[in-house]
């Protein structure tokens, strides 16, 4: 199928978000039942159509969320020992501190479902669901700042430079659809002004070819970085200015032979129904009120984090 | 970490063996070459091939029926077996290596097991195993058969081909009016070889652009254009090339190259992304291209400008390209984990640059497919273990050593050329405690100093930092397999530096010519520039590659030489159109039977178009530029806000625009410029629809439509036609058609209607960017021809070298 009409075909905002792009705070998606380009090193029939990875970067501690730790009760106010918390691990902002006691959380904990699960009484509506939950608390990281550990979330190393969890889910599964960003990173605009920086590198390649690399929807100015028509240009000229373009690129293409002009000129197309579609797509005026309410006051904020959500969905 | 041989050669990258495979003896070629050709071309053709007939014993290539060791078999053995079969002790299956052959004789394998271990329908048996992960394809399969029943001919000197140092090889023995240069004699017999001719020539004004571009990433003026065609002497061309490569653009596009692959930026990369002061080294780079230093000098300078005898201020700049690797300047990290970070990368990044090895498999443990232990990894890393640098950065400014550049700079005074010691690294603990040494502010350059005392090298278990292995001291040393080491040099930087550019260097000349081959022809004899080893690409032109690396030393290393004589082959002449029968048998251009079709670079994608509106400063070296991005772009992630320049600025080479390692200027990354994380020397060229919307849309593109517009509308002030083939001269080096020119009147004339209907949207599009035009007689005119030029931008042709 003619990968314009593919795309054109499929460019509601549900369709597409849900199935092709697949955005997510970070999110890669695939289109499995589609004309096979990957087909070949597909041994098992994968199940998984997309991922949504929520990524809180800050917020309140595990320890006062989810990780239940009475031991620190009973060891309120002793020194951290240094085999937990080394003398030459300080941050900038405790190495002045004379003292590292030993805190406890202020919160209550109890045990919720079937399985028991531990969470705090800050989780109250998580508490309801708790048998639907996986919760591993198995990981750790010896990283002790922000942004080392951030990489380590995404890309398995403190240290820059390998592929991100999107990238890998895209090499491994990629997407059929050759024409769309199969992997969208957005990052939601907190309450936190001075936030930690997210960089594109937690959503980057690495080593991987470049393609498999995360695009960024922003939450400020354009969702995509020059999507509009600069002001004073009308659609309709820019529709007549494709359409020359198209024809003066086809006569090259012709006299070239050169396969690649051909996909320029597709992603040329692409560009434009992007143009058209995109801010359709982030277009929330269509969604029920009772789904508006799910996801809370802030869900047609633009760039806020359940805003985000609710594009991911 | 640039690349992960295990990973994207395996799986994405399969290396190309198509054009590797076994060459059919060379005969009389079949009619069919004739049929392809030209009328002037086959006449020219058939006499060199009767030529070819009389001459043709440089025929030392393999009959199909034998597969040859080092081009066929080794490469299928290191693909599927020696991850477990291998050079890595620790990973060995069955204590059975395959990358030693005496190893494999003594094993006795070759006799009869490893037929049935590929024939074997037995899972249990068969290999690869399918926990493997390795597979082996039917056509490989039958290629290791048919060696096993030809006699298994495992070579007595099996080094892998890269690592025996190039002996220079007769050209073929073809003649015949095309060939222009000994390149040309390797790629016609080539040619011959697989029944394939030689395209005709790209016509003058193609090539013009293309040798341009290709020199000084810049497309020639309609005056260069001009001079040229009106030269009707034989030797037009090449004088038009020695005009490119003594103009002073030439030192700065050919810097770019290098920029991306000694991770140039002028932040330092980590968390907060501190800002360092490292142009002049850019400065030193653009000089020095320019003025031709011998490239064994070069690396000399840059590796151990510090070590010379004759050292003085230059060489000391010189020896900031190992000083470009990222620097860690966070609260709470570890001084030492972090010095090792900046050694591995040097070694990484000298391994990669110079010898095409990716040494940071062996960081870790010892190479699973290359003859590098892990101890070789670790002697390379002693080498730069002696920098009297701190594991922390100073959050803002130069992280020692670093030395003050006098003001004079670039114009320096005897006296301001002398040596000068750097101040040791002084730690103090400053805000909250945090231990940090002195920074370099804006008018320093980092650069290299020994310790006066080394650090020990310990191998690190697992690349650890803080798991040396205590066992046994490893002093400085390189890979043996690479042999040439020459026991009368010092055992530092300086040693390394004179091995790596000496004779014996199986590697550095080859690596270097091949990424020069990169530059024009899009693709290397070696597609895989940063791997040479045993999981690189088999060379397209093997003997080629030898002739050029031997001819590069045979010229004291003469880099502009070297780039004259691809520029000036028959083969890079070549016009660029794709034969209906060469998009079948060699889409990428393999065999070089038709010139290189490129992409420009994100960089002079900007230049030309800023060039075209008249826009581009011709400055040249200086501090980093901000020019325009988008809003938010630093601060709706970072602390940071980015804080544009104006004026002059706005319109600096790309070369100059402002590297900030964690945020890229998008615009050149949706080209695909390399991060500047880590050593980069091929990229991936994509196409996609966020470029178009660039090219579209973005500021930069807009103002310069408008400005092409106003260019044009003066230059030619009555005539619609005239105005209209001038900007698409600007953008494209070539005259219009009348069709093109028809086709682009209909819409200025849309337009204008367009404007006159809506005067405010043509007084809108005229206020994009911050030049503005003082009076504007014509606004809705200019408006509809500012659209004309965002239409020709826009053209594949504007950012393509036919």
């Amino acid at each position: 199928m003619d990968p314009i009409k593919q795309f054109e075909t499929r460019m509601t905002r549900r369709s597409l978000l849900g199935s092709s792009l697949g955005l997510g705070s970070i999110a890669a998606g695939s289109l499995l039942n589609e004309a096979p380009v990957f087909a070949d090193f597909r041994t098992v029939a994968p199940k998984a159509k997309r991922v949504i990875y929520l990524f809180q970067s800050g917020g309140p501690s595990q320890m006062d969320l989810y990780d239940y730790k009475p031991e620190l009760a009973k060891r309120y106010g002793e020194e951290v020992p240094t085999s937990v918390y080394p003398a030459e691990r300080k941050t900038t902002m405790t190495s002045g501190q004379a003292s590292f006691p030993v805190a406890p959380t202020r919160f209550k904990f109890a045990r919720h479902g079937q399985s028991g699960l531990w969470l705090s009484e800050t989780l109250p509506h998580l508490a309801g669901v708790a048998d639907e939950i996986c919760m591993i608390k198995s990981m750790y990281t010896d990283a002790i700042n922000h942004d080392p550990a951030a990489t380590l979330f995404q890309t398995g190393s403190v240290i820059p430079g390998r592929p991100s969890m999107g990238a890998w889910v895209n090499y491994g599964l990629g997407s059929e659809n050759e024409n769309l960003p199969s992997f969208v990173a957005m990052t939601s605009n907190g309450s936190a002004k001075q936030g930690q920086p997210l960089y594109d590198r937690l959503w980057g390649a690495g080593f991987l070819p470049g393609r498999y690399q995360g695009v960024k929807f922003r939450g400020q100015g354009d969702p995509i970085l020059d999507l509009y028509n600069p002001e004073g240009v009308s659609r309709v000229q820019r529709r007549r200015m494709l359409d020359s373009l198209q024809q003066l690129n086809s006569d090259r293409a012709d006299q070239f032979n050169d396969p690649a002009i051909a996909t320029r000129i597709a992603q040329y197309e692409l560009a434009y129904r992007m143009q058209m579609s995109v801010p359709d797509l982030i277009d929330l005026s269509d969604e029920p009120q009772s789904v508006l309410d799910a996801y809370g006051p802030q869900a047609t904020k633009v760039g806020k984090y359940a805003y985000n959500c609710l594009l991911a969905r | 970490m640039h690349q992960d041989d295990s990973i994207q050669k395996r799986q994405c990258c399969p290396r190309n063996r198509n054009f590797a495979g076994p060459a059919s003896s060379v005969s009389t070629p079949s009619s069919s070459s004739y049929r392809s050709g030209r009328t002037k071309l086959g006449n020219m053709l058939r006499l060199i091939l009767t030529c070819l007939s009389v001459l043709v014993p440089f025929a030392t290539t393999v009959r199909a029926e034998d597969p040859d060791f080092a081009r066929d078999v080794r490469p299928i053995l290191s693909d599927a077996c020696y991850h477990c079969h291998g050079p890595d002790e620790d990973a060995r299956e069955a204590g059975l290596r395959l990358d030693d052959r005496n190893a494999v004789f003594e094993s006795g394998i070759l006799e009869q097991e490893l037929l049935e271990r590929l024939t074997s329908e037995d899972p249990d048996l068969r290999m690869p195993p399918p926990d493997s992960n390795r597979t082996i394809d039917a056509d490989d399969r039958t290629k290791l058969i048919r060696w096993l029943q030809s006699g298994a001919k495992w070579p007595q000197d099996d080094r892998h081909w890269a690592f025996i140092p190039p002996v220079r090889p007769s050209p073929p023995m073809v003649s015949g009016e095309w060939i222009r240069n000994p390149i040309d004699q390797f790629v016609l017999a080539r040619l011959v070889d697989e029944g394939l001719a030689p395209s005709e020539r790209a016509d003058r004004v193609t090539l013009l652009r293309r040798v341009s571009l290709d020199l000084t990433g810049l497309p020639p003026s309609p005056d260069e254009v001009e001079v040229f065609l009106s030269d009707t002497s034989p030797d037009a061309y090449e004088r038009a090339v020695d005009r490119l490569l003594a103009s002073p653009r030439y030192g700065e596009h050919m810097a770019l190259d290098w920029l991306e692959a000694s991770r140039f930026a002028d932040t330092d990369g980590y968390q907060n992304d501190r800002y360092r002061h490292m142009w002049v080294w850019r400065d030193w780079l653009i000089q020095t291209l320019n003025r031709n230093m011998p490239f064994d000098r070069f690396v000399i300078e840059q590796m151990a400008g510090d070590l010379l005898p004759d050292r003085d201020f230059m060489t000391q700049v010189a020896t900031g390209f190992h000083r470009n690797h990222r620097i860690n300047s966070e609260g709470g990290s570890i001084p030492d984990e972090w010095i090792v970070e900046y050694v591995a990368d040097r070694v990484e990044t000298t391994g990669t640059l110079f010898l095409g090895l990716t040494f940071n498999c062996s960081r870790c443990h010892d190479h699973k497919y290359d003859p590098i232990a892990q101890n070789d990894f670790y002697r390379l890393f002693a080498f730069f273990n002696n920098i009297a640098e701190a594991g922390l950065g100073p959050n803002n400014g130069n992280s020692p050593p670093f030395v003050p550049v006098p003001k004079s700079w670039p114009d320096l005074s005897d006296q301001e050329r002398d040596f000068v010691e750097p101040e040791p690294v002084k730690i103090k603990v400053v805000q909250t405690s945090v231990p940090r040494p002195q920074p370099g502010g804006p008018e320093t350059v980092m650069v290299l100093h020994e310790l006066a005392t080394p650090r020990e090298t310990f191998r690190l278990i697992r690349g650890q930092y803080d798991q040396p292995d205590k066992t046994k001291l490893l002093s400085p040393g390189t890979p043996p397999v690479l042999g040439g080491w020459n026991a009368e040099w010092r055992t530092d930087r300086l040693g390394l530096a004179k091995w790596l550019v000496s004779n014996e260097n199986p590697l550095t000349a080859r690596v270097t010519v091949n990424r020069y081959w990169q530059h024009f022809f899009g693709l290397g004899l070696v597609k895989t520039s940063e791997n040479f080893g045993v999981q690189g690409e088999f060379p397209s032109h093997p003997r080629l590659l030898d002739w050029l690396a031997t001819e590069f030393i045979r010229t004291d290393w003469d880099v502009k030489a070297m780039h004259r004589l691809i520029v000036t082959s028959a083969t890079y002449r070549q016009s660029s159109v794709v034969s209906s029968t060469l998009a079948d048998k060699d889409p990428q251009n393999r065999l070089l039977a038709r010139g290189p079709r490129k992409r420009l670079s994100p960089f002079a994608i900007r230049d030309a178009v800023l060039d075209a509106s008249g826009l581009l400063s011709r400055r040249i070296g200086g501090p980093s530029v901000k020019p325009y991005m988008p809003p938010g772009i630093w601060s709706s992630v970072s602390n940071n806000k980015y804080k544009r320049d104006q004026g002059e600025s706005l319109y600096r080479r790309s070369m100059y625009t402002y590297w900030r390692r964690t945020l890229p200027p998008p615009t050149m990354m949706s080209f695909n410029a390399a991060a500047r994380e880590t050593c980069t020397v091929r990229k991936e060229l994509t196409t996609t629809p966020l470029q178009a919307l660039t090219m579209m849309n973005n500021i930069t593109f807009i103002e310069a439509a408008r400005h092409l517009a106003r260019r044009v509308l003066e230059e030619h002030p009555s005539d619609l036609r005239s105005q209209i083939g001038a900007a698409f001269h600007y953008v494209t080096t070539r005259e219009a058609t009348s069709t093109e020119i028809e086709l682009l009147v209909a819409d200025y004339e849309a337009y204008l209607d367009d404007f006159r209907s809506h005067p405010k949207r043509a007084s809108q599009l005229l206020q994009i960017g911050d030049s503005k035009f003082k009076t504007v007689r014509n606004p809705n005119q200019l408006a509809a021809m500012a659209l004309i030029a965002n239409t020709l931008f826009n053209l594949d042709e504007a950012i393509t070298e036919n």
